[in-house]
C-alpha cells in the first residue's frame, strides 16, 4: 500500500494545477492478498467467525485489517468507496447462516477493527446458504466528503477490514471474489479555510 | 526559498498588466507596424512620422472581467465563495489570463478533471477519467526563456533632451519564459503505454525563469538628408541601453521517484536548483547596444532592428539547491555573465495601396523576428474605407496566432475590436480572446 502515498504526490506534481482535478487511486487489495488466504476451506461447528484480510495470521481472531497508510492527502478525502465479494459454498448437508460486515478504522485501531472502539460498520448483508450451493457475499460502501466516517481517515492512514459470521454445522468453502478501494482526493483541499 | 518565488510571481502579475498589446496589432495577427511605437524593436522607429500608418488606442484590460467573474479563473472565489473556488479554480487559466491581460480569454486552458491510477500487485497503470492512457505530453509545451537582450520596455518615459533626435529615457523591463513541464522518456513512454516499469527511476522537471530590472535609453535617430535622384527616405537609429537589474529568478525543480522490482513506486522526491536575485539580495547590470534602419520608399516601408549588437550582461546573486528532502544543501553566492554577439534581430516591411475608384486603402504588413530559440512571424492586412477598418493576419509566436479584428475612426476618436489567439504554455493549447482599445484617431 506504501505505493499509494508515491502515486498521489505525483498526481499532484502532474497536473494537480485545478481545484477541480480529482485524484483518484483505484486500488486492488485482492491483488496483494497471499493466494493462499483467498480461498480455503472452514468448518462450522455451530458457530465461526473469520476476518479477512487476515492481518495476524489467524483467521479466526479479529485483527486490525488491511492498514492503507502514508497517502499525503488522506486527511483530505473527497471521496471513498469500497467493494469486497466474498464467494461462500456450502459443503455440509444443512443450511447454513453466512453473513459479512465491512468496517473501517482509524490507522491507530491496530488491535482489533472490529470491536466498535475507533472502527465503524459500514455494511453488512447475510443470507442463508442451502446445502451443497454457493452464493456471494457483496458489500459496496461508498462515502462523500461530507460523511463523518471519513473522519476515521487520518494523516496517519486508515483500517479496513470484512467480519464474516457463519452459523450451522457442516463444512463450507470461501474464496474472496473482490476487494478494491476507490480514494478521491483534490490537492486543493489542503489550502487554507477549505 | 519562498520569497524569490514570491516576488517572481508579483513580478508576473506585473508582466501581465503591463504587457497589453495593441489590438489594432492583435487584429492583424501580431503584426508589429512601422512608428514609434516600434522603437523597442528598432531604434531607427523614434524619428518616423506615427500618422503614416497609424497608431493605436489604449487597450482596455478585459482579463480583468476573467479575473474577477469566471469560477475557473478568479482567484477571488478563494475569499468570495470557497466553494466555488474548490470546485472551479485552475490554476492553468489563472496563469493564461493573467499573462494576456489585454484579452477576454475564450477559451482557457484547462487542467485534466481526473487522473486515476489504478493500483496492482501488477503494477501500476496511469489513465485519465476516461480510461485513457494519461498523455503527460499534452501538459509539457514550453515556453523560449528569456533572450539575451533587453525586452521593449513595458513603461518608458521619454524625457527632453533639448537636441532634435537625440533620446533620452528610462523605463522598466520584466522578461519571463522558459515554462514548462519536462517528463523523462522513461515517464512519457511508461505513461503512454499504462504502465509503470520496474527498478525505474522516473523524473519530471518544471522550470521558469524572470527578470526584471530598469533601462535608461540613450538614442539617436533621425531621417537621413534626401538623397539626389532617389525618392526613398532612410532613417537611422541607435541606442544603448543599460539596465540595473532587480529580480532574476531562475528555477528548476525536478520531482524524481524510483519503482521497486513490482513496478511500485518509492518516495516522491523534489530536488530544486535556482540562481536567484531580488531586491536586497544581489543585483545585475549591463548595457547593449541596439541599432536600427529604415527605409520608406513610394508606398512601402521596410525596417531592420538589430538589438543587442555588443551587450553585456552581470547578475550577481546567489545559487540555491534544495535535495530530495526539502533541506537546502547549499546557499552560495554566484555570478552569471552573458555578452558578446548575441543579436535579437527584426525585420518588417508595411505597404500602404489606394485602391482604384476611392474604393479604399489596403495596408499589407509582415515582420519577422530572430532571438535565440524564439523565432516568430505575422502577416497581416487592415482594409481601410471611410472610417471603418477590418482586419485580419497570422503570426507565429511559439505557435499559431491567428487574428481578426474591426475599427472605426471618427471625430477624432478611435476604437478597436480583435479576434486572437496565442498558445498556452505548459498545454500546448490554442487558446481565443477578444480584445478591444479606445484612442485618438490622426
Amino acid at each position: 500500500m506504501k505505493r499509494i502515498t508515491a502515486l498521489l504526490t505525483l498526481a499532484v506534481l502532474l497536473a494537480a494545477c485545478s481545484a477541480r482535478t480529482v485524484l483518484v487511486a483505484d486500488v486492488d487489495v485482492l491483488s496483494f492478498v497471499d493466494s493462499s488466504e483467498v480461498e480455503g476451506d472452514l468448518a462450522v461447528p455451530g458457530s465461526i467467525d473469520v476476518y479477512v484480510p487476515d492481518a495476524d495470521d489467524n483467521l479466526i481472531t479479529p485483527d486490525g485489517g488491511q492498514l492503507v497508510t502514508q497517502a499525503p492527502l488522506l486527511d483530505r478525502m473527497s471521496g471513498f468507496a469500497a467493494r469486497i465479494a466474498v464467494e461462500v459454498r456450502n459443503d455440509g448437508a444443512t443450511d447454513l447462516s453466512v453473513s459479512g460486515a465491512f468496517h473501517l478504522a482509524a490507522a491507530s485501531d491496530s488491535a482489533n477493527i472490529y470491536d466498535g472502539t475507533d472502527d465503524l460498520k459500514l455494511a453488512e448483508v447475510e443470507l442463508t446458504l442451502p446445502a451443497g450451493a454457493t452464493q456471494t457475499l457483496e458489500l459496496n460502501v461508498e462515502l462523500d466528503e461530507d460523511d463523518p466516517a471519513l473522519d476515521l481517515l487520518s494523516a496517519d492512514g486508515f483500517r479496513v477490514g470484512m467480519a464474516i459470521h457463519a452459523s450451522g454445522n457442516g463444512q463450507a468453502h470461501y474464496r474472496i471474489a473482490a476487494f478494491s478501494l476507490v480514494l478521491k482526493a483534490r490537492a486543493f483541499d489542503l489550502l487554507p479555510g477549505n | 526559498m519562498k520569497r524569490p518565488l514570491r516576488i517572481a510571481a508579483l513580478a508576473l502579475m506585473l508582466l501581465g498588466a503591463a504587457s497589453a498589446q495593441d489590438v489594432r496589432s492583435l487584429g492583424m495577427g501580431g503584426l508589429t507596424l512601422p512608428g514609434p511605437a516600434a522603437t523597442g524593436r528598432n531604434p531607427a522607429y523614434a524619428a518616423y512620422d506615427a500618422r503614416r500608418f497609424g497608431g493605436g488606442g489604449f487597450t482596455l484590460p478585459l482579463g480583468l472581467v476573467n479575473l474577477a467573474l469566471r469560477p475557473s479563473i478568479s482567484p477571488l472565489y478563494y475569499f468570495r465563495d470557497p466553494s466555488v473556488f474548490r470546485n472551479h479554480f485552475d490554476l492553468l487559466a489563472f496563469y493564461d489570463q493573467l499573462t494576456h491581460l489585454d484579452e477576454f480569454v475564450i477559451n482557457p486552458p484547462a487542467s485534466p478533471r481526473e487522473i486515476v491510477f489504478h493500483v496492482s500487485a501488477d503494477g501500476v497503470t496511469v489513465t485519465d477519467g476516461d480510461g485513457n492512457p494519461f498523455d503527460l505530453n499534452r501538459f509539457s509545451a514550453q515556453t523560449p526563456p528569456p533572450s539575451g537582450s533587453l525586452p521593449p520596455p513595458l513603461l518608458e518615459l521619454n524625457l527632453p533632451s533639448g537636441v532634435p533626435g537625440l533620446r533620452l529615457a528610462v523605463g522598466a523591463f520584466l522578461q519571463s519564459g522558459g515554462f514548462g513541464l519536462t517528463p523523462d522518456d522513461a515517464l512519457v513512454r511508461d505513461l503512454a503505454s499504462g504502465s509503470l516499469q520496474p527498478n525505474t527511476t522516473y523524473h519530471l522537471t518544471a522550470t521558469g525563469t524572470v527578470k526584471g530590472g530598469i533601462t535608461s535609453t540613450l538614442g539617436y535617430a533621425a531621417p537621413l538628408p534626401a538623397l539626389p535622384g532617389f525618392d526613398g527616405r532612410v532613417y537611422l537609429g541607435g541606442q544603448i541601453q543599460a539596465f540595473y537589474g532587480m529580480l532574476y529568478v531562475d528555477t528548476t525543480v525536478t520531482g524524481q521517484t524510483t519503482t521497486d522490482g513490482s513496478g511500485n513506486p518509492g518516495p516522491l522526491g523534489y530536488v530544486t536548483d535556482m540562481f536567484y536575485v531580488v531586491p536586497g539580495n544581489g543585483q545585475g547590470y549591463g548595457a547593449q547596444l541596439d541599432f536600427g534602419v529604415v527605409l520608406d520608399y513610394e508606398a512601402g516601408s521596410y525596417g531592420l532592428g538589430v538589438k543587442n549588437l555588443v551587450g553585456l550582461q552581470r547578475w550577481n546573486g546567489h545559487r540555491m539547491l534544495t535535495d530530495a528532502s526539502g533541506s537546502v544543501v547549499s546557499d552560495t553566492a554566484q555570478n552569471v555573465s552573458e555578452g558578446g554577439f548575441r543579436p535579437s534581430i527584426f525585420a518588417n516591411a508595411a505597404y500602404l495601396q489606394p485602391l482604384e475608384g476611392a474604393a479604399g486603402d489596403l495596408l499589407l504588413g509582415a515582420d519577422l523576428g530572430y532571438a535565440p530559440g524564439a523565432p516568430s512571424g505575422h502577416l497581416g492586412v487592415e482594409y481601410r474605407l471611410a472610417a471603418l477598418r477590418l482586419r485580419g493576419g497570422l503570426g507565429y509566436e511559439q505557435g499559431f496566432k491567428l487574428g481578426l479584428g474591426a475599427g472605426l475612426e471618427f471625430s477624432g476618436l478611435r476604437t478597436d475590436l480583435a479576434l486572437t489567439s496565442h498558445t498556452a504554455p505548459f498545454t500546448g493549447q490554442v487558446v481565443y480572446g477578444v480584445a478591444a482599445s479606445l484612442g485618438l484617431a490622426f
